[in-house]
């Protein structure tokens, strides 16, 4: 089984996605850790295109279920249409942007402005890169079900949400 | 003797069990598959079906003679109908003394109590144990 489960930045897709990979005992891979290279301090420099999308295959390949968080537009169909079921979060960008300068400070020991300022406007997509805009479009012309989840939710609910509708034969 | 260990969740790991031994040896058996969509029941099925010589009955393929696709969402009266033959199936090739893989659908509050468990006391043919299921 392969899920999807993207969103915005400080939408909650890696929190869910470990949460899932945990209870259906399949591989996680966060996406982030494929667009960057490995750097210290991280997220400076990105992996190549062709070979980050290398990396997510051979992932896929050995993994006979596999949870991926994040964003994957543009990485290939391949690759974006992999998926059984992909999970689309969305959050209001005030609370993104509180979750992120909390796991900035955690993880980095510092706020990155830009970043942040890049993720609030995810919303208006005036900036490259991920927006809602971008997003939806992509998740249009997706070929699996996309189960489309408030990531203001608990974690709790989510992944009872996303069990449900992984129930072959709902209520 | 049906004798399911069905653990939705962890479909995986029950292929690597050694499947419970057949307590008489005249007596066919039924094995059921539960989980999760996607999580490989039919993939499982129909290679134990094939392993031990059995008869494959799929839940999906019964759907879809029927007509119904189900990705289209089935409504519960279909299901119902869907499950009848089966069991019916399941019936007959159990008399005829076949073991069968009965690829059915139950994951979740599914599993128990009208799950798996459910189809033992219907086809007559079991003693209803050994139906255990993890979440």
């Amino acid at each position: 089984m392969r899920i999807l489960v993207t969103g915005a930045s400080g939408s909650g897709t890696s929190t869910l996605g470990r949460a899932l990979a945990t209870v259906i005992q399949a591989a996680f891979v966060d996406a982030d850790d494929l667009f960057w290279l490995p750097t210290d301090p991280p997220f400076k420099l990105k992996r190549d295109g062709t070979e980050r999308a290398a990396l997510l295959r051979e992932r896929l390949g050995s993994n006979r279920s596999l949870v991926l968080s994040g964003s994957i537009d543009g990485w290939g169909t391949d690759l974006e249409d992999a998926f059984n079921l992909i999970v689309f979060l969305r959050a209001p960008a005030e609370v993104r942007v509180d979750r992120l300068r909390t796991r900035e400070l955690r993880q980095l020991g510092r706020v990155d402005e830009e970043f942040i300022a890049w993720a609030a406007q995810y919303d208006v997509g005036a900036m490259p890169g991920r927006s809602l805009a971008r997003h939806l479009a992509w998740l249009e012309s997706r070929t699996c079900r996309v189960l489309r989840l408030s990531g203001t939710d608990s974690v709790d609910a989510l992944r009872s949400a996303v069990l449900q509708a992984l129930d072959p034969r709902p209520a | 003797l049906l004798s399911l260990r069905p653990s939705p969740l962890n479909l995986i790991h029950s292929a690597d069990e050694e499947p419970e031994i057949r307590q008489n040896p005249v007596m066919p058996r039924l094995l059921g598959m539960c989980g999760l969509s996607f999580s490989g029941k039919t993939t499982l099925a129909k290679a134990l079906a094939s392993a031990v010589d059995a008869e494959y009955i799929g839940l999906d393929d019964i759907n879809e003679e029927r007509g119904l696709r189900g990705g289209d969402g089935i409504p519960g009266e279909e299901w119902e109908k869907t499950s009848s033959i089966a069991v019916q199936r399941v019936g007959l090739m159990l008399s005829a003394g076949r073991d069968v893989v009965l690829d059915d659908t139950w994951a979740l509050s599914r599993c128990a109590p009208s799950g798996p468990r459910s189809v033992a006391p219907v086809v007559g043919q079991t003693d209803n144990q050994g139906c255990e299921c993890e979440f």
